[in-house]
């Protein structure tokens, strides 16, 4: 007798979801959906609006990561204009987004995820969340909540606000760094060194807790794609797209990210409002890629400064070839903000940073640009096209979770067929589902534009539609 | 040199939900000591905590959803760790002091200013009620910051 669990919004994740879970006669995981229920459609809403507005506007995509969407719609719009953008404005424009990479990390990492690692997969629902943490564990607790307002505080201080700033503009940003405000972030980066070390110290040591998590959270070969330098190296604003393989060997180098057309299909499935992206020369499904921090560790050839570069060769001693669990995406999370806070003292130590030279000025030139950049979960991709008076007419968003949605649904297969058994149902079972889509750390808001969700509810329905069993968060 | 928040907190664009934005705004505008920070929020977060262990005083102003529309009300409250909801972004802030209390050993003294409202739908201003309470509520703040740097003094 095959039955169905379906739960209902998947919580801790940012935005909208649930997932059905098939079981066959015997009560095993036949299949599995993750379905995004909800759609915002930025892309349609900006038709019509001046080009010049699209920074600002695509911001309001997200509440998390707007520095991001902010980015990419710059550099789309630096393309309308035609202009490189001078050095300075490149510079902090990076920082930027080095500080966004501090402070969505440490939310994933301290706050969404640290409570399954901390008080465990199968502990209250009640207590299993920041609040649960802070009671338990006070000291990552508040280690989470000092990196994350580090990393808010350095967005305040470059862009005027910790959310939806309006300092990146077409053709650089607005205003030049302050020697006052360059001193004031280079205070705080000590001490979120030390919490990213410490904290890395800690989860390596516990990585022996979570074997049967290892093993079976998203570990499957697939492609990984990202940016890199020209020489190999991290990157998160610049770069030029690499694909690696399961084995790790370079599928694809170097190619220009402006033509992600190319080689970036995306399909559709009606049960969801998530698009698949896939690797076209491999086709759909087989074009599955993984994208976000286990991608980036996993393209590159090293880190370009010391200490993240120490980090990333242990890690990648993990297996021979590409790491494939996405549990590591949280370990991986670790060596980014790491990195992250050691690249931001470089470029706040180059004199170049309080250069007043910040912004190009120039009318429309182009009827089509395409912005490119490395957001906290993976490579994001903004393509607009204008008339002549630089209203827009087209827009296409890749966000970073789309880029990740065969894996995560793969992903979700595999874990269910190992924790979920038979037909009563229990919270551990479940949470370790959700848990493994915590992993990917999608955002839904961005990907679909969605807004949030509340309670969580899971039903297990009989072929007929018995009721078998339900759980309800509330 | 002591050190007073004032934490206006709400959505703006939920109508008289963004009655702290209103005040906040006000406030930002006046001559205040340069012990007093303002500051704006959608809505309270954990890491507010962080700035709440490095002050003396903390004034939440904030609406709510009762009758009659426009009284303002503001009381003392204490740490409590009430149960948490299992979402991560949502506080009070009585929750908040107590977690203060918990990663940093000390709480601030707190008030909370709040001002009854009805309208909460997706709008940018304020019903004409609660605008008119925001005078009060600014009085409200003052009184504190003067009762607070006499007992300072």
């Amino acid at each position: 007798m095959a039955q169905r669990i379906v739960i209902e919004p998947v919580t801790r994740i940012e935005g909208h979801a649930k997932i059905t879970i098939q079981l066959d006669e015997d009560g095993n995981v036949a299949n599995t959906w993750f379905h995004v229920t909800q759609l915002r459609g930025f892309e349609k809403l900006c038709e019509g609006r001046p080009f010049s507005e699209m920074p600002s506007l695509m911001a309001r995509i997200c509440g998390i990561c707007p520095v991001s969407h902010l980015l990419a719609s710059g550099k789309a719009c630096d393309q309308l204009l035609a202009v490189r953008i001078p050095e300075p404005a490149s510079k902090l424009r990076r920082l930027l987004n080095l500080a966004q990479i501090v402070q969505s990390h440490a939310l994933s990492f301290f706050h969404l995820s640290a409570p399954d690692l901390l008080l465990g997969m199968d502990a209250d629902p009640q207590k299993r969340n920041i609040f649960g943490l802070i009671e338990t564990n006070p000291q990552i607790a508040k280690d989470g909540i000092r990196l994350r307002k580090i990393g808010q505080t350095i967005i305040e201080l470059l862009a005027g606000k910790r959310i939806h700033p309006a300092w990146v503009v077409p053709g650089g940003v607005s205003e030049p760094l302050t020697v006052e405000k360059r001193d004031q972030i280079l205070s705080m980066l000590p001490e979120a060194k030390e919490i990213a070390l410490r904290t890395l110290q800690w989860f390596k040591r516990s990585l022996e807790d979570f074997r049967d998590e290892i093993r079976t959270f998203a570990n499957f070969p697939s492609l990984f794609l990202g940016l890199v330098t020209p020489e190999g190296k991290w990157e998160c604003y610049h770069g030029r797209v690499r694909v690696v393989d399961e084995n790790g060997h370079i599928v694809a180098d170097q190619l220009d990210p402006t033509e992600y057309h190319e080689y970036i299909g995306e399909a559709t499935e009606p049960w969801t409002y998530l698009k698949f992206p896939y690797y076209k020369p491999m086709g759909y499904p087989d074009g599955m890629y993984r994208v976000g921090p286990l991608a980036r560790l996993n393209i590159i050839d090293g880190f370009d400064t010391p200490l993240a570069e120490q980090e990333w060769v242990e890690f990648r001693e993990l297996e021979r070839g590409a790491i494939l669990s996405s549990f590591y995406y949280h370990y991986a999370r670790l060596i980014e903000i790491l990195h992250a806070v050691e690249k931001m003292e470089e470029l706040l130590n180059d004199p170049d940073i309080l250069s007043k030279h910040v912004r190009a000025i120039a009318g429309l030139n182009n009827l089509e640009g395409i912005g490119v950049a490395e957001a906290p979960r993976g490579i994001l991709i903004h393509h607009y096209k204008v008339n002549e008076d630089g209203l827009m007419e087209w827009a296409n968003l890749i966000i970073a979770t789309g880029h990740n949605n065969l894996a995560m649904s793969k992903g979700i297969l595999q874990v269910a067929k190992h924790f979920i058994k038979g037909k009563q149902l229990n919270e551990g079972m479940l949470n370790r589902v959700e848990a493994v889509i915590r992993a990917f750390d999608p955002c839904l808001s961005c990907s679909t534009h969605a807004v949030g969700h509340m309670p969580l509810h899971i039903q297990l329905i009989g072929p007929d539609g018995t009721l078998l069993d339900e759980l309800r968060r509330d | 040199m002591p050190k007073v928040l004032v934490i206006c907190y709400g959505n703006p664009l939920r109508g008289d939900d963004g009655v702290g934005w209103i005040v906040a705004e006000k406030l930002k505008q006046m001559p205040l000591p340069d012990f007093v920070t303002v500051q704006t929020h959608i809505q309270l977060a954990p890491e507010l905590t962080a700035d709440l262990s490095e002050a003396d005083l903390v004034i939440f102003v904030d609406a709510r959803d009762a009758e009659p529309v426009g009284v303002v009300s503001c009381k003392p409250i204490n740490p409590s760790p009430s149960t948490p909801s299992s979402f991560s972004h949502h506080l009070t802030p009585e929750l908040l002091l107590s977690h203060t209390q918990c990663l940093f050993g000390r709480a601030p003294k707190a008030f909370l200013i709040s001002v009854n409202g009805s309208e909460f739908g997706y709008q940018d201003a304020v019903s004409p009620a609660v605008r008119e309470a925001v005078g009060k509520v600014i009085e409200q703040v003052l009184k504190l910051l003067e009762e607070f740097a006499s007992q300072s003094a």
